[in-house]
C-alpha cells in the first residue's frame, strides 16, 4: 500500500514538472531567443573561419515527400519542387518573366503556327547519354499520348506536327495560332525533355527520376528525405555549386521552426503566425513572397444540387472570405480571383464583386430559387497535413450552416486527397492550386469542358469559347479583354470559390550566400553557396 | 455490495481514482451548463489569447474557446470510451462465453479469429478499420470496439474454463439445468468481477486511442472538439501559444490516470486471493 503511495506522489510531481516546464518557456519566450541567438552567432564565428572547406550541402525542410516524381504526370508542389531541379524544358523564364534559353539555345517563330528550336549540343542526361532532338520529339509525344495521363496534354494538344531537322534542331507546327505555348514550354517540368530508354525501362520516372537539370537523383526515403548530388556534368560552367540538396521531410510546422533555428535545415517556409517566433534573430533572414498558389473549395459538378449555379453562387455569397483570412492567415494574405494578383496584370480586381460580399439573405433566396431552401448535406474534403487549409475548412462550414447547408469535414491524407481530386470522389474539396504562369493555364487549363485540371467535370460551352478564343489571339490587348470576360464568367459561374491567395515566407539561415529566389521560382539554388 | 464499499473506503489511491472519473463524467454530462462559450463559436477578435478571465484556457487559432472545447471533448472522450468498451466488452463477454463453455469447434473457430486480431498491435487495427470504413465518430467507436474484442473475448474464455469446473456448477449440470440457465444463473455472476476490471482499465485505453486517432486526422472531425485533435491543432501553436497543447494533454493525462487508478484498485479489491491482506 505504502509504496502505491510514492507512485503516485511521485507521478503527480513529474506531471507538475511538466506543466510548469512548459509554462516556463511560455512566459520567457523572449530571453529563450535571445540565448538562442547568442550560440548561433558563436557558431557562425567558427564556420566562417573555415569557409573553404564547409560542406556544400543545402538543407531544405519540405512539408510534404513528394508524390511521384515523372515530370509530365505529377501534380503536387512537393513533387515540383523538387523536379524543378531534375528536369529542364526547352526554355524557361529569367527573373523580369521574360523567356530564357534553357535546353534550346535559341528559337525562331517561323510564322503563328510555325516554331523552330535550336538545341544546345553539350546537353547530356543522368544516365550520361546526350540528348537529342529526337528526346524532344519523344518527350511531347509522351505528354500528348492519353495513356500518359500527362497533366499538360491539352495545353499542348494543338501541336500537329514535330521535325526533327537535325540532331540539334525541331520544328513544331499547330494546327493554328496558340498564343501561349511558349508560356508553356517556359512554365516548368510538366514540359520537361525526359529519356525514352528510362521511362521505357520504368514505366513512368516516378521512382526513377532522369533529366538534365542540375541536380541528379540520388534517394529518396519516404517520410524522411530526398537527397539529390550535383550534376557533375551540367552544360553551363561550375553550376550548381553545391555539392548536394538535401530536402528534410517535416510535416509539423513546429519541427521546420526548431530545426531553422538550430541549423539542422538552412532553408525552410513558415506561415504567417510563426514568422513573429523567427523576427530578431540575427542569424536569420525572413523573405516573403506572395505565393503563385490560391485556396480554393470546389464543387463535384455531377452533385445534385452543387451542379446549379445558383447554389454555387449562394455558397460564394455565404463564405466569409475575409474572415477566413483574418483568422487562419492572421491577416496575411489577399482575396483571389481564379488569377492571383501575383501573375501581374492579368488578374481583375474581385475585392468588389458583388458575390464577394458576405449577404445571407440573398444567398438563402438564391437557394430557394434553386429549390434548396431548406438546405442539404454535402461532403467537404481537405487534406489533414495541410492544417491552415483545415481550419479554412471549419470556418466554411460554420458560414454553410448559416443558409442551412450541412458541409461534413472529411480529413484526408495527403496521398488520398490527391486521389480524390483527380477522380472527384467528394462533394466538395478544399485545397490549394497553382495557376501557373498563363492566364490561359489559370483559366482553361482548371474550367473548360476538356481542360486537364477540370477534375470538377464542370461544363460551360460559353466559357469553352471564350478561353479558345484566347488561345489564338496573339494581339495582347485583346488577349487581355478575352482573360477578363473569362474570369468574370467563372466568378459569376462559380465552379470553384476562390478564396484567398496566401503570403508566404522564406526562412534562410545566415550562412546560405547567393539565394536568388524568383517571382516563378522561390527555389533558385543555381549560383546558391553555403559559407 | 456494502463489504465493498468499506474497503473501497479505505483504499485512497482507489477513492482519488474514483473522483477523478466522477469529476470528468460530471463535466462531460453537464457541459453545457458549465462552458461558458459555444465550444465553435469563433471570437474573431481573440485568436491565440492567452488565458484570461473571459476564457480561462485561452483561445485557439480559430479564437474558440479552449477550455469550453475541454469541457465538451469531455463529452467525446467518455462517449467514445463507453460506446467503444460496450461493443468490445458485449462481443467479447459473448464470444467468451460460448468458447469457455462449449468448447470444442466453437472454441477453435471463435479463438483462431480472435488470434488473428490480436496479431494486429492495436493502434493499427483501428487504423486499419477506420482506414475502411471512413474517419468519424461513429466509426471511431466502432474501430476502437474491434479492437477490444479479442481482449474481453480471452479474459471470459479462461474465467469461465475456471468456473465450469467448479462444484455448482457441475451440480447444476447433474440436476439437468439447461445450458442458457448455466451460463447465465451459475457462470456470468462468477466471472464479473475481472470483467468488471478490464471494463475500467479498456475505458482509459479507449479514451486514449480515441485522442491518438483524432491526432492523426482519423477520429473526430472538425469543428467537434476532441482532445486529440486539439493537440493535433496546437502543433503549429506549440511555441507562439503553448496554452493551446497544455490544457489538452493535461486532461488526457489526468483522465486516463484516474481510470488506470480505479482499475487497479478494483483488481485488488475484486480479486480473493489478496482479500485477507
Amino acid at each position: 500500500m505504502k509504496k502505491r503511495w510514492l507512485t503516485l506522489i511521485a507521478m503527480l510531481f513529474m506531471l507538475s514538472i511538466f506543466v510548469v516546464a512548459c509554462s516556463n518557456g511560455d512566459d520567457e519566450n523572449g530571453n529563450g531567443n535571445e540565448n538562442e541567438t547568442d550560440n548561433n552567432n558563436g557558431e557562425t564565428e567558427e564556420t566562417e573561419g573555415s569557409s573553404d572547406d564547409v560542406e556544400q550541402i543545402l538543407k531544405v525542410a519540405a512539408d510534404q515527400d513528394p508524390s511521384g516524381l515523372d515530370p509530365h504526370t505529377s501534380t503536387a508542389s512537393s513533387s515540383h519542387r523538387i523536379m524543378g531541379k531534375i528536369y529542364e524544358g526547352l526554355i524557361t523564364l529569367d527573373e523580369n518573366m521574360e523567356f530564357a534559353p534553357r535546353l534550346a539555345a535559341d528559337w525562331d517563330i517561323v510564322d503563328e503556327t510555325t516554331y523552330v528550336f535550336q538545341l544546345r549540343d553539350d546537353v547530356v542526361f543522368h544516365n550520361g547519354r546526350e540528348m537529342t532532338a529526337d528526346d524532344v520529339k519523344y518527350s511531347f509525344e509522351r505528354i500528348l499520348d492519353p495513356e500518359t495521363g500527362a497533366i499538360g496534354s491539352s495545353n499542348l494538344s494543338l501541336i500537329e506536327e514535330i521535325n526533327v531537322l537535325g540532331d540539334y534542331e525541331v520544328e513544331i507546327k499547330l494546327s493554328q495560332p496558340f498564343a501561349p505555348f511558349l508560356s508553356y514550354l517556359a512554365s516548368g517540368a510538366n514540359y520537361a525533355i525526359v529519356p525514352k530508354e528510362v521511362v521505357e525501362e520504368h514505366g513512368d520516372l516516378n521512382q526513377n527520376p532522369v533529366g538534365t537539370g542540375p541536380f541528379v537523383f540520388s534517394e529518396m526515403v519516404p517520410d524522411t528525405h530526398v537527397i539529390l548530388t550535383k550534376n557533375e556534368d551540367y552544360y553551363l560552367d561550375g553550376q550548381p555549386y553545391l555539392d548536394e540538396l538535401h530536402y528534410l521531410t517535416m510535416v509539423d510546422e513546429s519541427s521546420r521552426i526548431a530545426a531553422i533555428r538550430t541549423g539542422e535545415v538552412d532553408l525552410t517556409t513558415v506561415t504567417p503566425d510563426s514568422v513573429s517566433l523567427l523576427e530578431g534573430n540575427d542569424e536569420l533572414n525572413i523573405i516573403s513572397y506572395d505565393d503563385l498558389e490560391y485556396y480554393y473549395l470546389g464543387f463535384n459538378a455531377t452533385h445534385e444540387a452543387l451542379s446549379d449555379k445558383r447554389v454555387r453562387q449562394a455558397i460564394s455569397l455565404a463564405v466569409d472570405r475575409e474572415e477566413i483570412i483574418d483568422l487562419v492567415m492572421a491577416g496575411e494574405a489577399k482575396l483571389s480571383g481564379p488569377i492571383p494578383e501575383s501573375l501581374g496584370n492579368w488578374s481583375i480586381d474581385v475585392s468588389n464583386h458583388e458575390l464577394y460580399q458576405p449577404d445571407i439573405d440573398r444567398a438563402q433566396e438564391l437557394l430557394e430559387e434553386a429549390g434548396f431552401g431548406s438546405g442539404f448535406e454535402m461532403q467537404m474534403g481537405v487534406p489533414s497535413t495541410e492544417a491552415a487549409l483545415v481550419s479554412a475548412a471549419q470556418l466554411i462550414q460554420q458560414h454553410l450552416e448559416l443558409i442551412g447547408i450541412d458541409a461534413e469535414i472529411v480529413q484526408l491524407e495527403w496521398g488520398e486527397y490527391i486521389d480524390a481530386w483527380n477522380s472527384n470522389t467528394y462533394d466538395s474539396l478544399v485545397g490549394k492550386n497553382g495557376p501557373g504562369r498563363d492566364p490561359d493555364r489559370s483559366l482553361n487549363f482548371f474550367f473548360s469542358t476538356t481542360g486537364s485540371a477540370n477534375v470538377w467535370e464542370y461544363s460551360n460551352p460559353e466559357f469553352d469559347e471564350i478561353v479558345a478564343e484566347g488561345l489564338v489571339e496573339v494581339d495582347e490587348e485583346k488577349r487581355h479583354e478575352i482573360y477578363t470576360r473569362a474570369q468574370e464568367l467563372i466568378i459569376e459561374e462559380s465552379p470553384n470559390l476562390f478564396l484567398l491567395m496566401p503570403k508566404s515566407y522564406i526562412v534562410v539561415r545566415g550562412n546560405v550566400d547567393g539565394y536568388n529566389p524568383l517571382p516563378h521560382d522561390s527555389e533558385n539554388f543555381r549560383e546558391t553557396t553555403i559559407k | 455490495m456494502g463489504e465493498f464499499l468499506t474497503k473501497l473506503r479505505k483504499d485512497k489511491i482507489g477513492i482519488v481514482g474514483l473522483i477523478g472519473v466522477l469529476l470528468i463524467l460530471v463535466i462531460g454530462i453537464l457541459a453545457p451548463v458549465i462552458s461558458p462559450h459555444d465550444p465553435t463559436h469563433t471570437f474573431n477578435e481573440h485568436r491565440l489569447e492567452s488565458p484570461s478571465s473571459k476564457f480561462i484556457f485561452g483561445t485557439d487559432d480559430l479564437g474558440r474557446d479552449i477550455f469550453s472545447r475541454i469541457i465538451y471533448g469531455a463529452r467525446v472522450s467518455l462517449t467514445v470510451g463507453l460506446i467503444s468498451v460496450g461493443i468490445g466488452a458485449g462481443f467479447g463477454l459473448l464470444f467468451g462465453l460460448l468458447a469457455g463453455y462449449f468448447k470444442g469447434w466453437v472454441d477453435n473457430v471463435i479463438m483462431r479469429i480472435m488470434d488473428v486480431l490480436f496479431a494486429f498491435p492495436d493502434l493499427l487495427l483501428a487504423l486499419a478499420v477506420v482506414a475502411i470504413l471512413g474517419p468519424n465518430l461513429t466509426n471511431t467507436m466502432i474501430a476502437i470496439g474491434i479492437v477490444f474484442i479479442p481482449v474481453f473475448t480471452r479474459l471470459v474464455r479462461s474465467t469461465v474454463i475456471t468456473v465450469k469446473e467448479m462444484d455448482y456448477v457441475s451440480n447444476a449440470m447433474s440436476v439437468g439445468a439447461s445450458n442458457l440457465r448455466i451460463i447465465a444463473k451459475h457462470i456470468t455472476p462468477n466471472i464479473l468481477a475481472p470483467f468488471l476490471v478490464q471494463v475500467t482499465l479498456a475505458l482509459s485505453s479507449a479514451i486514449l486511442t480515441e485522442a491518438a486517432l483524432s491526432f492523426l486526422g482519423l477520429g473526430i472531425q472538425p469543428p467537434d472538439p476532441s482532445w486529440g485533435s486539439m493537440l493535433n491543432t496546437s502543433r503549429r501553436f506549440m511555441e507562439l501559444a503553448p496554452w493551446t497543447a497544455i490544457f489538452p494533454t493535461i486532461f488526457i493525462v489526468v483522465t486516463i490516470f484516474s481510470f488506470n487508478l480505479l482499475g487497479d484498485s478494483l483488481r485488488d479489491l475484486l480479486d480473493p486471493r489478496v482479500k485477507k491482506e
